[in-house]
């Protein structure tokens, strides 16, 4: 059974990273270096949002000969739409919190 | 490459093809996605740190399957139910021998010199389940932590009820 999808700071920081490019197909390292996630944590996290249906993943051939296939990744639409949310989201709440701060 | 960095990728790829044992059959293609992405980090202690993680996120995709095991599950395991068993037989060992003081027309349970089958049978049953107990702690801790939790404290109570009568009438 899939578990929910969580709106944890790494899947937040995950899923902007993917909103940014969201036509592209993404690799790990690469993805761990946008975000700054330590591969301990973004796998456990591409595993999950591919087990919900928000992410989709193929391999790729490599762009250097004698390199193996990558694992590639790129959000799915239903993916976009909770990436978009979870965006929303944070806008709001930043928004929130610098209008409290001005109010104070 | 020198010979100190190639040890260090050596390092790297044992731990992420252990990282990749580790993971369920039904995740290997993530196990595959681990190694090949090691392949195309060109820095030796990055790889290092990419395979360390790797073997972390391996391990809590395990333990998170296995987690899926319900108290219902584990507590049904007969190391598991074993010691809760010997706990309680003990205990209806001592009430059945105070009731039968009783019926005889004794006080009740006294403490004897020379100790009676009762007190071997109560300590048999009590000594015994211990190495169950330890087998049970390791075969399911890693696997189901929170869950093995309960059922070790469900078996810490009975235990405690079986000596609790050994304290409280002096045995």
């Amino acid at each position: 059974m899939a578990r929910k999808p969580n709106n944890s700071a790494q899947t937040r920081k995950l899923l902007s990273a993917m909103l940014r490019q969201p036509r592209a197909w993404q690799y790990g390292y690469e993805i761990s270096k946008q975000t700054g996630l330590k591969s301990g944590t973004l796998y456990p996290l591409l595993i999950r949002l591919s087990d919900q249906g928000l992410l989709e993943s193929q391999w790729q051939e490599p762009e250097r000969p004698g390199k193996p296939p990558r694992h590639a990744y790129k959000l799915t639409s239903n993916g976009l739409a909770f990436a978009r949310e979870m965006a929303a989201l944070d806008t709001a709440s930043t928004f929130r919190r610098k209008l409290a701060g001005a109010t104070t | 490459m020198t010979a100190r960095a190639s040890l260090v990728r050596r390092f790297a790829s044992a731990l992420i093809a252990h990282a990749a044992n580790v993971l369920p059959p039904m995740r290997s293609p993530w196990g595959e996605a681990m190694k090949h992405e090691l392949d195309h980090i060109e820095d030796d202690v990055e790889a290092l740190r990419w395979a360390a993680g790797c073997v972390i996120a391996s391990y809590l995709e395990r333990g998170g399957r296995k987690m899926n095991q319900s108290f219902g599950t584990i507590v049904r395991k007969p190391s598991a139910f074993l010691p809760l068993a010997m706990s309680l037989t003990a205990l209806a060992l001592l009430g059945g021998a105070y009731l039968f003081a009783l019926a005889t027309g004794q006080a009740g349970l006294e403490r004897q010199q020379d100790e009676g089958s009762i007190a071997h049978l109560w300590q048999l049953l009590m000594a015994g389940q211990l190495p169950v107990l330890i087998f049970f702690a390791i075969k399911w801790l890693p696997r189901a932590p929170r869950q093995t939790l309960y059922v070790l404290a469900l078996q810490a109570c009975a235990a405690l009820a079986a000596m609790a009568p050994v304290y409280f009438l002096n045995l």
